[in-house]
């Protein structure tokens, strides 16, 4: 198993440069059933990543480009009246992916994003009455624009909570933009490339996540992780029940990439910032003068004593 | 103290119905606590026991239905009535304690829940107790500490019913035991004591104690001299008095009628009859074995007294009242001491010789005296008499005729301590000279391990008292002129010598020496004697004899100057509490660390800490294990099998015992050394 791993990685790596840690929470995203959010600046190759990641793991994939007028029906689909039977016949809209990207989220409007994030949360589209499976596995990309950006609508508490993740991919560095100026363009590469591993051997994993063993002195750092959330005057709102099992199954997926049959604090250490970091913040006199710049979920990370 | 919260909890919520394995601990634990009792309860509570237990065995493993409340309270009534029939009484020490345990083995007629059992166990605790009003001694004491552990695992047991952990529960009911010792000394040490011994109960009687009579007639030491039996024990401030000083001065006796000695009840009772040197005073601590009697004895010749305790005639001591308990005393003591003055009337009873029968023994008694020059030369002529015609030291001598002074001094010449000083007594009142008999103890054995001398009631001797103008009365022991190894080497070495066939009175040094060594065995078995009786005493004398006096000069010692019963109990209080609350933080705090393995890792982090490498609070074992490997790569052979071994027990779940043995190994293996490395930790 680890060894398909290290293909999928290896694939991955070689076409989106110098980003080996986002793509290995990105893998833990995806093993742990989650979604995941990426906040950045145009062309900093979130397409392409969505895209390897469905090459790879022979998943078809779908882009939705948001947009300030786009009305729910463009993600989920419509029904349109056939002439030839004189019955209105459902068209499924993009989201009937396995790999869906969702670009630049924040630039629609509420409405249109709460058809995704619904489609997200229950994994099914209903239509005009009828409901509408949809493909397993379903793992959503949605970007955001950093919301300094004009014409954004950002993304309330309560919706950024379904997402599993959230990471940014960041500039490369220097050496990986030589790499990848040099190289050949990756995307006819892509074009070329073969899946690496089907999708039944995927929900194999992602049902193997669900093995992976968490003993009491794991829960009870969890736990610990979730009381000084809720409790320290340093932050304004603590962890919620929804995001604590997200840290916990986040942490046995990403057991299960490292190769291990149980989960290890290191392991929820590895990932809470990426899962926790969009859903708690810095209480505001805290933000106010010392802690600036300060990554909440780094600072909870320091303040919760591990055995 | 992992083990409280490990397992122990009494459950409300779920329990589980007793069983017979249940019932017969339960028993078991019963038949423990009273077992100190058996020989005391009457007859018929072993008929009691096998029907009573027998049928609730019954009930649980036959389904025999429970007795009914008729059927209980008839039971009962008839025990009563039994108890009453059998002590008179139902109050006091012994029908006492008999209802309680008999009330207890009728308890478990009506045991049904889980609550039943427990009390029967809390009454079991309260039997144990009982056991102290009867015997306080040190072995009773291991034993029922035994028990009380044994009776908190039956209430583990009892709670979990899981066999395959007895072992941890009796751990763990020995370590509460062990809990609950600070606040049990506080008690001891502060309680205020009521007046009289610790456990002490009025009204019981005291019988069977062996030990000496008012009264003295050729023949009754006797069955004290087989007797082993500690008479007292002696501690000396001074130097120890050599052999022939340790005359223990117990009863002076001058009626002489019909053969017996009696003490003169109309003797004068001062303690002012001698002089002395103050360099001549030795002081000593007397711990006298209850006797039922109220004579005290203390070493020729006593002069001072406590409080607490009265003067009898001839300058001997007294007790105020009977000595059913052990009692200690502090004694002074005169080794050169001079009798100043004798009444008319006691130097009329003191040559008293109206009871004395036979020619023979006046005749010689004044043949003697004719050829003497004085007083003294006169005692010195008996004395030969003694040494020169054949007499012999005899512990089991023939009986004496109807004229015993006579057949002692003149035909059977056989004889101890009591013949000597009897006749020796008579010859000198036949002589008109003034003389009485002295009974108490002489010599005793030293205890190298507990610093104190033992006497035994083997040690019980008999001397006389010559009354010589000059200086006054002249302790005279006329049984040194037959057996001066009587005085010597003490009883035991007489009656070994008598085994052997050994004449008495003229036996070398050499002889005594090749006679008197002992065997390895049978000297390092003396020696542990002597070590046991050492431990005995010590704890007679701080745990069982420790007072009220004690308490007080105690308070005085730590700096209070109004040491009384309100600043006990305020110490008391203040104390215990302090004891619980330390005892609940400590608890408290360890809660967190409970787990074993937790606790192994925190050893080999405190490790690394020591040299240089401190684990951040919210490092991983594995974060921390890559840290100190790029710190130190040396260590990798160390660091890696204590972090995998805690790593598989903590977080992958291979908790076993060979896998945590495998974590003690490691972290006994890991030693980083204490040189520290040098860090740039900015």
């Amino acid at each position: 198993m680890n060894t398909r791993f290290n293909e999928i990685r290896k694939f991955l790596n070689e076409i989106v440069l110098g980003k080996e840690k986002q793509i290995e929470l990105c893998l833990c995203c995806i093993l742990a059933r989650g979604h995941l959010l990426i906040e950045d600046l145009p062309g900093m190759g979130k397409t392409l990543l969505a895209h390897t990641l469905a090459t790879a793991l022979g998943l078809d994939f779908s882009r939705i480009q948001f947009t300030s007028d786009m009305l729910p029906a463009d993600i989920t689909g419509v029904s349109v009246f056939e002439t030839a039977d004189s019955s209105f016949r459902f068209h499924k809209g993009p989201i009937f992916s396995s790999v869906v990207l969702a670009d630049e989220i924040n630039r629609a409007s509420p409405k249109a994003q709460s058809a995704l994030l619904e489609a997200m949360e229950e994994r099914q589209v209903s239509v005009e009455g009828e409901t509408y499976a949809l493909p397993e596995p379903f793992f959503v990309i949605a970007t955001q624009n950093p919301l300094e950006q004009t014409g954004t609508f950002p993304l309330p508490e309560s919706q950024l909570d379904r997402f599993f993740m959230r990471i940014s991919l960041g500039y490369p560095d220097r050496k990986s933009e030589r790499l990848l100026m040099e190289k050949e363009d990756r995307r006819e590469f892509l074009a070329k490339a073969e899946p690496i591993i089907s999708r039944t051997e995927l929900i194999g994993w992602q049902q193997k996540v669900k093995l992976v063993k968490t003993r009491p002195a794991l829960l009870d750092y969890v736990q610990d992780l979730i009381e000084q959330s809720r409790n320290s005057p340093e932050f304004s709102n603590g962890i919620s029940p929804r995001a604590a099992l997200d840290l916990l199954n986040g942490g046995r997926a990403w057991a299960l990439l490292a190769g291990r049959e149980y989960v290890m604090p290191e392991d929820i250490q590895d990932i809470l910032p990426a899962t926790i970091g969009h859903r708690f913040s810095l209480s505001m006199e805290q933000e106010g003068h010392v802690n600036i710049g300060l990554n909440p979920a780094h600072r909870l990370l320091e303040i919760t004593p591990v055995q | 103290m992992s083990f409280l919260t490990n397992k122990f909890h009494i459950s409300s919520g779920q329990e589980l119905p007793p069983d017979r394995q249940a019932l017969l601990s339960l028993i078991c634990a019963f038949f423990l606590s009273i077992s100190p009792h058996t020989g005391r309860l009457p007859a018929w509570f072993a008929l009691l026991a096998i029907v009573v237990l027998t049928w609730r065995y019954k009930i649980i493993t036959a389904n025999v239905h429970q007795p009914g409340r008729f059927v209980r309270i008839s039971i009962l009534i008839i025990v009563i009535f039994l108890l009453f029939l059998h002590y008179q009484t139902l109050l006091g020490r012994d029908a006492g304690v008999a209802m309680l345990i008999a009330l207890t083995m009728l308890k478990f007629l009506e045991l049904k829940s889980l609550r039943d059992y427990m009390l029967v166990v809390f009454l079991c605790l309260f039997i144990v107790m009982t056991s102290f009003l009867y015997s306080q001694s040190l072995w009773l004491g291991f034993y029922l500490l035994a028990v009380v552990i044994i009776l908190f695992t039956v209430m583990m047991y009892l709670n979990h019913r899981d066999r395959s952990d007895l072992l941890g529960m009796l751990k763990r009911a020995a370590s509460l035991v062990l809990v609950g010792l600070p606040v049990a000394i506080l008690l001891f040490v502060l309680f205020p004591r009521l007046q009289g011994g610790l456990f002490g109960l009025p009204g019981d009687s005291h019988s069977g104690l062996t030990g000496m009579s008012d009264t003295m007639k050729p023949g009754t030491i006797n069955e004290l001299n087989l007797s082993e039996k500690i008479a007292f024990r002696v501690e000396f401030l001074a130097p120890l008095p050599t052999a022939q000083q340790r005359y223990w001065r117990g009863l002076v006796l001058e009626n002489y009628q019909q053969g017996t000695w009696k003490e003169n009840k109309d003797g004068k009772s001062t303690g002012s009859l001698v002089k002395y040197s103050d360099n001549d005073v030795i002081e000593y601590t007397i711990l006298q074995e209850a006797t039922n009697k109220k004579w005290i004895f203390a070493l020729d010749i006593p002069i001072s007294k406590r409080a607490g305790l009265r003067w009898g005639s001839g300058q001997t001591l007294r007790s105020d009242s009977v000595m059913h308990e052990r009692q200690q005393n502090h004694i002074k003591s005169a080794l050169v001491y001079k009798f100043i003055d004798m009444s008319e009337s006691e130097l009329a009873i003191n040559m008293d010789v109206s009871a004395v029968t036979g020619e023979r023994v006046t005749e010689l008694a004044k043949h003697l005296y004719r050829q003497s020059a004085s007083d003294r030369d006169y005692i010195n002529k008996v004395l030969a008499y003694y040494r020169n015609n054949d007499f012999i030291y005899n512990l089991q001598p023939p009986l004496l005729g109807e004229h015993p002074i006579e057949n002692f001094m003149l035909d059977t010449r056989a004889g101890y301590c009591e013949h000597y000083a009897s006749s020796f007594t008579m010859m000198m009142r036949l002589a008109g000279v003034p003389a009485r008999v002295v009974i108490g103890y002489q010599g005793g054995e030293w205890n190298e391990q507990g610093n104190y001398l033992i006497v035994r009631q083997s040690d019980a001797h008999a001397w006389s008292e010559v009354w010589l103008d000059e200086s006054g009365w002249v302790r005279i022991d006329p049984t040194s002129a037959v057996a001066p190894e009587r005085i010597e080497y003490g009883i035991s070495a007489i009656r070994q010598l008598i085994e052997q066939g050994q004449e008495l009175g003229n036996l070398s040094q050499q002889q005594l020496q090749t006679v008197l060594t002992l065997s390895i065995l049978s000297r390092s078995l003396k020696n542990f004697k002597l070590f046991w009786d050492g431990v005995n005493t010590r704890w007679y004398k701080w745990v069982i004899g420790f007072g009220s006096k004690n308490q007080i000069s105690m308070l005085k010692w730590f700096g209070f100057k109004q040491a009384n019963v309100r600043i006990l109990i305020i110490l008391l209080v203040a104390l215990v509490s302090l004891v619980v609350i330390i005892q609940a933080w400590i608890l408290f705090r360890r809660k967190k660390v409970l787990d074993p393995a937790v606790r192994q890792y925190q050893i080999y982090c405190q490790r690394l800490s020591r040299i240089g490498i401190v684990r951040s609070n919210s490092e991983g074992p594995r974060a921390f294990a890559r840290r100190v490997l790029l710190l130190r790569p040396d260590l990798r052979e160390l660091v890696l099998p204590v972090v995998e071994a805690y790593i598989a027990i903590q977080y992958a779940g291979k908790i076993s015992n060979e896998q945590h043995q495998k974590l003690i190994r490691a972290v006994r293996n890991f030693k980083p050394g204490r040189r520290k490395i040098a860090l740039n930790n900015s």
